[in-house]
């Protein structure tokens, strides 16, 4: 079977699954799984509508000429399209396994269906084997389950030389070959070089430069050496690249056998994967599911190239204190919603906690608008933060960089020493939101000429209507008497100016002045003069929604978006369709409100969560996200 | 030199400056009857200046690198220096207004034909080949000045393989050249140009883009009264 039809069938196989099933295929020590639920998929988008689709239609178009068979329906492919699809890993120090299981109910169809990858091999209790071409990828599959096989062997562990040898492999490299020929048992370079230099000088001695002639033998001497030279420089490459081939094909042959292994012991084996932060973490809503038994775990085994690579160091030590992970995507009528949750350490909970644990002050709400394009909040103990922060370095940095441990505890230390976090947590106590209130269009200066009757040029000031981002930073400070201070030296070098109790900051560079406004234990800063006023007099009109004031109190971080608000603001900017805006414009008009919101933590676990509200146009967001899949996949419905 | 490639560092800023917006060119000259003169080039972004100012912000824009204000200093400061040493080439200063990003340099000619040497010079500084003819000529004998430009296609080439974001900036770019002399005009040929009031000065104003399409042509004729 084409690969291309196997990638299009996995994916397909992903969303298509048998029901609830006791027995899920995943061996218990999987350390990543995925579960994609087909029947929510199916309800989202029937069976029929999807077989219709361009997607669907090139599947089945796909499958069958594969087969010679005319595939009406996904439903003909024998996979129960009502449950649970698992896709995992596993691991062991020397491969990572992958695997995905897909229940069945009809098994002959599958049969068929598989035909064109071989024949299967039947082994005992009627599980058929088909082993794929490059004999990496195993397909096994009984009256129930469909399993696919994959694995990928660890690089790390074939460079252990007891490792090497055990299985006959050599890890040649370049560099050894060089080393070879210089720990060769010919003299060492220096020495030839000097005596080189040291005949010449006896014979520069007796004879004149015009005397100075190659003896033949000499000649062939020096010849013979360079042609050998340069024979075995082709030979030392072609060593080289068959050790490295001889290498691979051993290496091939492990990972078939180890494969092949895994698939008989999870053959014999009813495997049901009951872990419990999995069991814990399983949510019936979702469409689709990812869960991580452990962050650092997964950072120690993928990364630790990465750090060996920028720290020059190798590590498998790095330890945050984060456990495991989990993400679940719902999709509910035309709202999609990213949930994620880690889990951290239980001597880190407490400190999360506390950095945390601020409130979001009420007074902000009465100046944000609802109409705002977009608004960012965040809440978060400053003192606790800063107070925090040298032990989370320890954490982080002291066991990645285990030959700093003692600096980076010194710097943690300093660090402590030169802040006064109290002090620095009354003035910025550490909760804000900054608003996108608009694009304003506002009346810039600018230079040009104009010129008399003769020509002869005028410097002018001209004005012209800009559009600029108008927006507001407001932040909560029980001291404000540092900035008093500041605003204070800035009116006496004439930096600032002051109207209304009002502070401006006008600098030729930005092109927007900055105003500033203390009041209530809020500092606000902003571009609209006029909204600082009207802040200032307590006549400041604002309607936030109950909606978006909830969502600001209970999260600790918020970015919420407004598309079609946004959409509305391209609008009126004077753009071109050069620049893309007409498609950013159609994308954007029909779509919602987007957050992007974290809780910080719940429990012993640091949340966060993606929602967006996609376009009614379509019955629900899996529609409108297939919809635009069909159309930049194949050009349009 | 490394003058050379600070002269060239300086005249990309000009340009990935004026990558943002609309910006002028303004060339001024006055030559006297003896044929010597003074020759002011301004370029003209304070229109842009928000853009501008928020392109310097960046460390580059549309795939070019954004230069920071010392860079463009030590750019023009190399330019003057080479114009210095230009023969028959005096009196040269400089203006860079970083407020409303306004650059312009000013110098004195001996005589016009100085000028073409002042353009060899610095299509060589930019390594670049000229796209038409360029010259400028004097005649003593019948106090005729003669802007000379040849179009060449090669410009609107160039133009057309830029990017559709590049070739925005030079929607609404403007040239703008203005010739002084002590004497009065009999007549002057360029159709687009004007003669002032006093008989004594020619401007031509044209659309940069119209300059790169070949619509519009800056060559022109000027006869003084003998």
């Amino acid at each position: 079977m084409h690969k291309f039809s196997l990638i299009l069938l996995s994916i397909f196989l992903a969303f298509a699954a048998a029901a609830q099933q006791v027995e899920n295929g995943v061996p218990e020590n999987a350390y990543a799984v995925a579960t994609v639920n087909s029947k929510y998929f199916f309800d989202l988008i029937s069976i029929s509508e999807f077989n219709q689709s361009k997607i669907g239609q090139a599947l089945l178009e796909k499958v069958g000429k594969n087969n010679n068979i005319r595939y009406q329906s996904v439903e003909d492919f024998g996979i129960d399209l009502h449950g649970q699809v698992y896709i995992y890993s596993t691991k062991t120090d020397s491969i990572v396994y992958y695997g995905m299981c897909v229940p069945l109910n009809d098994a002959k169809k599958l049969d068929t269906l598989l035909r064109g990858l071989g024949t299967p091999l039947n082994t005992q209790n009627g599980l058929r084997r088909i082993e794929l071409e490059d004999k990496k990828q195993i397909v096994t599959w009984n009256d129930k389950i469909l399993h696919l096989f994959s694995g990928n062997l660890q690089d790390r562990f074939f460079e252990n030389e007891q490792v090497a040898m055990k299985y006959g492999i050599k890890n040649r490299k370049l560099s050894d070959t060089y080393d070879t020929t210089v720990t060769s048992p010919e003299p060492p370079m220096t020495d030839t070089i000097d005596s080189y230099w040291n005949k010449a000088d006896t014979v520069a001695e007796s004879l004149d430069s015009t005397d100075v002639v190659m003896q033949e033998d000499e000649y062939n001497d020096y010849s013979s050496d360079h042609y050998t030279d340069s024979v075995n420089q082709d030979s030392i490459y072609d060593d080289y690249y068959a050790s490295i081939a001889a290498d691979d094909s051993i290496k091939s042959a492990l990972l078939n056998k180890w494969l092949n292994n895994e698939v008989n012991r999870l053959s014999i084996t009813k495997v049901t994967f009951e872990n419990k932060s999995f069991k814990h973490a399983v949510n019936k809503k979702a469409l689709a599911s990812v869960w991580i038994r452990n962050v650092d775990e997964l950072y120690n085994d993928f990364l630790s190239t990465v750090y060996s690579a920028v720290l020059g160091t190798k590590t498998n030590k790095f330890n945050a204190g984060f456990g495991s992970a989990n993400a679940h995507l719902v999709v509910e009528g035309n709202h999609v919603k990213l949930s994620g949750a880690l889990e951290v350490a239980d001597d880190q909970v407490k400190r999360y906690h506390r950095i945390y644990n601020r409130k979001m002050n009420k007074k902000f709400f009465k100046y944000i608008n609802e109409d705002a394009l977009a608004y960012m909040g965040y809440k978060v103990n400053t003192q606790a933060y800063l107070e925090e922060l040298p032990n989370l370095m320890k954490q982080y940095y002291g066991s990645l960089l285990g030959g700093f441990k003692e600096e980076i505890d010194l710097g943690a230390t300093l660090f402590s020493l030169v802040l006064d976090e109290k002090a620095i947590g009354k003035v910025v106590k550490g909760d804000g939101v900054l608003i996108l209130n608009g694009l304003k269009k506002q009346e810039v200066k600018y230079t040009t000429y104009e010129y008399d009757d003769d020509y002869n040029s005028i410097e002018v000031e001209k004005m012209k209507k800009e559009t600029l981002p108008d927006f507001l930073w407001m932040f909560s400070s029980d001291d404000t008497k540092l900035m008093e201070k500041l605003l204070s030296i800035g009116l006496s070098k004439h930096a600032i100016t002051e109207e209304s109790g009002v502070y401006t900051f006008k600098n030729k560079k930005s092109p927007f002045d900055v105003h500033i406004l203390l009041k209530d234990g809020i500092v606000f800063i902003g571009t609209s003069f006029e909204s600082l006023v009207a802040v200032q007099q307590g006549k400041s009109k604002n309607n936030l929604s109950a909606k978006n004031k909830a969502v600001l109190k209970k999260n600790s971080m918020v970015l919420a978006l407004n598309a079609s608000k946004i959409s509305k603001a391209v609008n009126t900017l004077d753009l071109s369709d050069s620049y893309g805006s007409k498609a950013l414009k159609e994308r954007l008009q029909n779509l919602g409100d987007f957050y992007f919101t974290s809780k910080g933590m719940d429990g012993n676990k640091m949340v966060a969560e993606f929602s967006g509200e996609f376009p009614s146009t379509h019955k629900n967001a899996l529609k409108y996200i297939l919809f635009l899949i069909e159309n930049t996949a194949f050009g349009g419905m | 030199m490394q003058g050379h490639i600070k002269l060239y560092y300086f005249l990309l800023t000009i340009l990935v400056l004026s990558l943002s917006g609309c910006f002028e060119v303004v060339e001024e000259m006055v030559v006297k009857r003896d044929g010597s003169g003074q020759m002011t080039v301004t370029l003209n972004l304070s229109q842009s200046k928000t853009k501008v100012a928020s392109i310097m912000l960046l460390d580059s824009i549309n795939g070019y690198k954004v230069p920071n204000k010392e860079t463009i200093q030590q750019g023009l400061h190399d330019a003057v220096a080479n114009l210095r040493k230009t023969p028959g080439i005096s009196k040269v200063s400089q203006r860079l207004d970083f407020d409303n990003y306004i650059a312009s340099i000013s110098f004195s000619f001996s005589k016009v034909a100085d000028l073409n040497v002042v353009n060899k010079l610095i299509y060589q500084k930019l390594k670049v080949k000229p796209t038409g003819e360029s010259s400028y000529s004097y005649q003593h004998a019948n106090h005729l000045f003669v802007r000379n430009y040849q179009y060449s296609s090669e410009a609107k080439q160039a133009y057309q393989k830029l990017k559709s974001q590049d070739k925005e900036v030079f929607k609404k770019a403007t040239y703008t050249s203005i010739y002084r002399f002590d004497s009065p005009i009999l007549f002057q040929r360029n159709k687009e140009a004007k003669l002032s009031g006093s008989k004594k000065a020619v401007m031509f104003r044209a659309n940069i883009l119209d300059l790169i399409n070949g619509n519009k042509n800056i060559s022109n004729q000027i006869q003084l009264v003998n």
